[in-house]
């Protein structure tokens, strides 16, 4: 409190400048990354080629960064050559060791996202009602739709489980006459004979060890989802039949790694619909890495794809330039997939987060595919819908697309997230301020200044939802000995010493105002989550440099027992009290009474938020 | 639940010894640091010793998790380092997963941390 007054004139110079940089961030921002954009290029250019003149073609641009990328590839003895055929040949010369690609591709969906209904396409009136039977809508008196449906990432078309059911269904036609009754395994082995229970529970196990390799979760199906908003919707009426025997995704974001809009159609009708456009956007600039093995996604090549460039960042980015394009077709149903192959052809570089282009040197968390907008018609009765998605959170980070509100933040990442409240909202130079990172913690701000870095902006500053701002600054040489320095009170009100956030559900402690550590590192959320999805009460996790235990509590709330090493007891006294506040008895085993089910969505299975 | 204060190499020398199997091990150790007996670790020289040190308390079947926030260490040498250390214990295995960063820590170039789960048989 000696500081009171230091801190209220600190409050008032800050907010000057957060007010001066928000204007800035507000107003000269887009012209500002476009302006600084052709003065790279002209300034590079002339120090390279000599002053090539003022052409700003796509080629000339290029030029620079690629030079640099020389440079700097050269230094790493890497090979730099750009073009696909090129780049085989790059990644045999690095040597990629077979045992160091990885057997899983695909992202986790994540935490509270859920898919949307868009809209949907009568395709036929309910008089035909031959078709009905499995063409979609199973109650004669319904007509037949195709589904337009806002697919999260992460989430998959169809079950794998399905799968399982669909194989069990052509031995024992009968067994699943009822679309909705849920698969009940009781119910299916009293109904099989001996032989047949053998084989199924042998299949079974089979199935199950295979899917341990992979994942113990199921990963969230959209028809699922589907059926359960179609039951809703029509008050238990109408029901639609699941599974891949009755439906297509006929366009859009169909794979698991995709997100928006996507076309479900009764398989039946694939032929009765025109799919008039698909806009597919994407974000190139995957540091040189293409995808060599295009398979599947080359077959449309009959298809005109048009490809648009949005905008290309290059601020600050001279060895990671990222191309915001849109790909679209017109009469043709393609998939996010069939995109891959011209955006590479055009700018020379890959889908950024793409795991077949780069399997280790992953820079996002799936490819970064969003099918923003499908627009289809009938080509039996009059009607046509046309949907729109908005970019999801992956996509408006990287372009630095923040909505109206300067001090928004994070989008789909602010306190509307009920399960998640710390997360980074801005994160240095890839946001544009180098040296300038804010996280937030619940209604507290978290802020580290790198030595001589300008001022960024406060997200959230004004809207009367933070109580206090630490600052952390001079982030010099973290391994120097000797005591480092305390984060301190910028302004508001301190923090308790154990400060609660939130994170998909599970409560953390957080301690701002100790040192450079709060005892959470949020950059490892995602990790934590799937955690939690990959473990039950059978397993046991041993977690080596716990620190705060992040890990240990993560897995301990899915019912896991726990070990934490760490060499640090100022820390690991932390992690009892932390499993306490989720509700896990710290020296008992197996009571985690918290979460008996492991799913994605946490919604039924936390008990309290504060 | 159980938190043990102690040095992580002694620990899993200690816990393999007796025979303690985990379903996953979570290996996630600081670039540098200084032990218990004033030993000096440093991710770049030590990670595959730890790496091997870390399997062999991993059950038959089980995953290991080795994570770095090493921004100096590029992931295929760190990916390198694991496996070699890895193939040392004589097991069999398979990197199963890359874990990259959340969104809200957008990067320029390869991401800082790195998250890699192995499947030791």
């Amino acid at each position: 409190m000696i500081f009171k007054g230091e801190a209220a004139l600190g409050l008032a110079i800050l907010l000057s400048d957060v007010l001066r940089a928000s204007y800035s961030f507000q107003t000269k921002r887009p012209t500002t990354v476009v302006k600084k954009t052709n003065e790279f290029a002209s300034k590079v250019e002339i120090a390279v080629s000599g002053g090539a003149g003022g052409d700003n073609s796509y080629t000339k641009k290029l030029t620079p960064s690629k030079k640099h990328g020389k440079k700097r590839l050269s230094n790493t003895g890497r090979n730099s050559k750009r073009s696909p055929k090129d780049n085989v040949q790059a990644s045999e010369k690095r040597g990629y060791n077979e045992a160091l690609v990885p057997t899983f591709f695909h992202c986790d969906p994540e935490v509270g996202v859920e898919p949307a209904y868009l809209g949907r396409l009568r395709i036929l009136s309910h008089q035909a009602d031959d078709n009905m039977a499995f063409g979609g809508a199973t109650s004669s008196k319904e007509s037949t739709y195709a589904y337009l449906i806002e697919k999260p990432a992460g989430w998959s078309i169809f079950t794998t489980k399905k799968k399982k059911k669909k194989n069990l269904k052509k031995d024992n036609e009968n067994i699943f006459d009822d679309p909705i009754s849920d698969f009940n395994e009781g119910d299916i082995l009293e109904m099989l004979s001996p032989e047949e229970r053998e084989h199924y529970l042998s299949e079974k196990k089979e199935a199950e060890n295979k899917k341990k390799l992979l994942s113990l979760r199921e990963r969230p199906s959209l028809i699922s989802w589907l059926k359960q908003f179609v039951f809703e919707q029509t008050d238990g009426e109408t029901t639609i039949s699941a599974g891949p025997k009755n439906w297509k995704a006929l366009a859009g974001a169909v794979d698991i790694d995709d997100s928006g809009v996507v076309v479900l159609v009764p398989k039946k009708h694939v032929s009765d619909i025109l799919v008039e456009e698909v806009v597919i956007d994407a974000i190139v600039g995957n540091g040189n890495h293409l995808k060599n093995e295009l398979g599947k996604a080359s077959y449309g090549s009959e298809t005109t794809i048009n490809i648009k460039s949005l905008q290309k960042f290059d601020r600050s980015r001279r060895e990671d330039i990222l191309h915001w394009s849109s790909a679209s077709s017109f009469d043709s149903p393609i998939v996010c997939a069939q995109v891959i192959k011209p955006l590479q052809d055009k700018f020379e570089d890959g889908i950024r987060g793409d795991p077949h282009a780069s399997p280790l040197d992953r820079r996002a968390q799936r490819r970064l595919l969003h099918c923003s907008s499908i627009r289809i018609s009938s080509l039996l009765e009059d009607d046509s819908c046309e949907c729109v998605s908005t970019l999801p959170g992956d996509f408006s980070v990287l372009l630095h697309d923040y909505g109206t509100d300067p001090y928004g933040g994070r989008p789909n990442l602010n306190q509307q997230n009920k399960y998640t409240s710390a997360f980074r909202v801005i994160n240095g130079a890839p946001d544009g301020f180098p040296g300038w990172i804010v996280d937030r913690y619940d209604r507290w701000l978290f802020m580290k200044q790198d030595d001589g870095a300008e001022i960024g902006p406060l997200p959230n500053i004004i809207d009367n939802d933070l109580e206090g701002v630490y600052i952390f600054d001079g982030l010099r040489d973290r391994s120097m000995t000797g005591p480092l320095p305390k984060p301190r009170l910028l302004c508001g009100s301190e923090a308790p010493e154990n400060l609660v956030v939130r994170e998909n559900g599970i409560l953390y402690h957080v301690n701002l105002g100790d040192q450079f550590s709060t005892g959470l590192f949020l950059d490892q959320r995602p990790q934590r989550a799937w955690l939690r999805n990959n473990c039950d009460e059978s397993m046991k996790i041993l977690n080596c440099f716990a620190h705060c235990g992040g890990f240990s509590i993560a897995a301990a709330c899915a019912g896991a027992s726990t070990v934490s090493l760490d060499l640090d007891r100022k820390w690991l006294d932390r992690i009892e009290i932390q499993m306490q506040e989720n509700g896990v008895c710290f020296d008992d085993h197996d009571t985690s009474e918290l979460v008996k089910n492991n799913i994605y969505f946490l919604s039924n299975t936390v008990p309290h938020f504060v | 639940m159980i938190s043990v204060y102690g040095d992580c190499f002694d620990w899993l020398g200690r816990l393999s010894k007796r025979g303690d199997l985990f379903d996953i091990v979570i290996v996630d150790p600081p670039s540098t640091s200084v032990g218990k007996k004033k030993k000096r670790w440093s991710i770049k020289k030590d990670m595959p010793a730890l790496a091997k040190l870390a399997t062999s308390c991993v059950k038959p079947g089980g995953q290991l998790w080795t994570s770095t926030n090493c921004a100096s260490l590029n992931i295929s040498k760190f990916a390198g380092m694991c496996n070699q250390g890895i193939e040392e214990s004589g097991r069999k295995f398979t990197l199963e997963r890359v874990a990259p960063m959340p969104y809200d820590h957008p990067t320029i170039g390869q991401q800082p941390v790195k998250n890699l789960v192995w499947r030791i048989e």
